[in-house]
């Protein structure tokens, strides 16, 4: 069973459609890339695939997480997917966390629920061990001072870990990764792309990495859509999706990758 | 490389000395609260005995004077310090319960909901809070402390619903919140863990500013006659006895107005000087 499909998406506002008749498979494990300029519906499509559209933007067709239809669910249905199937993590890191809770409780919240879920009740060390052991998964230094820490307090590529950290600590089977580094300076990007490749691996969860930057699409996923106003318009393998492009939209994409390439070429 | 990265990071932020402003505010404040509770049990005179002449100055055993009937005037207005911090307190917890709730609702009601109860409060607010206040005593028949108490707050709870709405709204927009959500977080969690403490210190300067406008008020209720009776020793009704005889015994309506600018000041200071406490991420910036 695939983790999720989604099939013949629509989404509309008013008359407008923002997503139209989008389709996404994700298997267990996978790790798929959804590209496209900002605007195309990238982000709703993620939001949708849980349940979290935005009040007033309608979903229609099919999306199936974890065999579970989603469009139509009621909320309490949706609430349980939430986290245990899907977690996210966001663009900005600085608001994505609560800028008044401390690093530790914010990681402890998810830690909890899942307990919470599972129908036991974990004792406040256990809680704690199972923090720092996040926290450490995502390769932060100073445990100690970061759990003391407001999000002000660390830098931006500590509080994009941090993140990753709490969407871990859901135990999700699909992490989706929302413009994840767009954010971060370029250094840091790196580190983040290779944390998330490398956790996504080790713990076997799949991985929905949603950009507008082609090279970081192509070094962490393995499958590709290429969406442009709303419409998929090419999909399939990284390999053959990029190697031969055989969509306007994509080629313009991959000439501008290469032509930045050819640009650094003449520098050197 | 992360230790690099690391070193940009801001040092921890210690507690910071409070400032000049939460000080004084406090001194002000915490001098009213001993004289209230000293009150409760020791008083330099019988509030109600005649133990002087009619209209004394101050003098060394009448700190203040006496008022027409010769009562010692300093006796009463400790015991409105007690009154004033009983219709503060009393009248901000009572808008607090409900405009805290209300704004709430509104913020994660419906759009109908929110436009009804929204449009309740900026009605509500239309009428002067003294006004409305006015209006409720009159509708519990008696005027006591406790019928000031309650009109009062409920006159000042529409604003504190309506600045809860728009506190609480601004944080349901934030990142951090459809990041819980996304994480399977439930509404009263939510409310609880981040939209409570994040609304919390805007709020509590809030309460602070209203706890001053409550005493103010409620001594404008009593020198209508609409606030505590006889023989609670409100300020506003030591303001009122004293009109008739301001141009012969001036101090009779001074030393109440004293007590009642010293007490609003104090409370002014506290909130602003709250406000740099309550928010972590201004502690470090004194």
């Amino acid at each position: 069973m695939s983790l999720l499909r989604i099939e013949n998406l629509t989404i509309r506002t008013g008359g407008q459609a923002l997503v139209k008749d989008m389709s996404l498979v994700i298997e267990p494990g996978a790790r798929v890339g959804l590209i496209g300029e900002s605007g195309s519906g990238k982000s709703l499509t993620a939001l949708a695939a849980i349940g979290l559209l935005p009040p007033g933007l309608k979903p229609e067709g099919s999306i199936l997480l974890d065999g579970v239809q989603v469009i139509g669910a009621s909320e309490e249905k949706l609430k349980a997917l939430r986290g245990r199937t899907a977690a996210f993590v966001f663009q900005e890191p600085l608001t994505a966390l609560d800028p008044l809770m401390k690093i530790g409780r914010q990681v402890a919240e998810p830690i909890a629920r899942r307990h919470r879920r599972d129908g036991r009740s974990a004792g406040r060390q256990e809680i704690v061990a199972e923090v720092r052991h996040y926290l450490e998964r995502v390769a932060l230094p100073d445990i100690d001072r970061i759990m003391n820490a407001y999000p002000f307090q660390i830098s931006g590529g500590q509080r994009q870990r941090v993140a990753i950290a709490m969407a871990l600590a859901c135990r999700p089977k699909l992490l989706i990764a929302d413009e994840p580094t767009t954010a971060l300076d370029v250094t840091t990007q790196a580190e983040i792309l290779e944390l998330l490749s490398t956790l996504v691996r080790e713990e076997g969860m799949a991985l929905l990495f949603i950009s507008h930057d082609l090279p970081v699409v192509a070094k962490v996923a393995e499958e590709v859509t290429v969406l442009r106003r709303g419409q998929v318009v090419e999909q399939g393998p990284v390999r053959s999706v990029f190697g031969s492009p055989q969509h306007e939209y994509t080629k313009m994409l991959v000439d501008a990758a290469a032509a930045f390439d050819r640009a650094l070429g003449a520098q050197q | 490389m992360t230790d690099l990265v690391d070193l940009q990071a801001p040092a921890p932020a210690r507690r910071t000395p409070r400032s000049l402003t939460l000080s004084v505010g406090l001194v002000l404040v915490g001098l009213h609260l001993f004289v209230a509770l000293l009150t409760l049990f020791w008083t330099p005179y019988d509030p109600t005995a005649m133990t002087g002449g009619r209209l004394e100055p101050p003098s060394w055993a009448h700190w203040a004077g006496t008022d027409r009937l010769g009562r010692d005037l300093f006796t009463q207005i400790m015991i409105g310090s007690r009154i004033a911090l009983t219709v503060g307190a009393g009248a901000v917890a009572i808008a607090a319960a409900i405009g805290v709730t209300l704004g709430v609702l509104a913020a994660f009601a419906t759009r109908t909901l929110d436009d009804v109860l929204a449009a309740t409060f900026d009605i509500l607010i239309a009428f002067p809070t003294l006004l409305l206040a006015m209006l409720v005593v009159a509708a519990t028949d008696t005027a006591s402390l406790f019928s000031a108490i309650l009109a009062l707050g409920i006159a000042i709870s529409a604003i504190v619903a309506r600045l809860t709405r728009i506190l609480a709204k601004r944080v349901l927009a934030m990142d951090y919140i459809t990041a819980a959500r996304t994480a399977g977080s439930s509404w009263p969690s939510i409310v609880f863990r981040h939209v409570l403490p994040n609304i919390w210190p805007t709020l509590s300067v809030n309460f602070a500013l209203q706890f001053g406008i409550a005493i103010i008020a409620e001594a404008s209720l009593s020198y209508l006659g609409l606030g505590a009776p006889p023989p609670n020793a409100s300020w506003g009704r030591l303001l009122q006895e004293a009109q008739g005889t301001v141009y012969t015994a001036p101090f009779g309506a001074v030393a109440p107005g004293i007590a009642l600018v010293s007490l609003v000041i104090g409370m002014n200071l506290l909130a602003d000087g709250l406000r740099d406490v309550g928010d972590p991420t201004r502690r470090r910036s004194r």
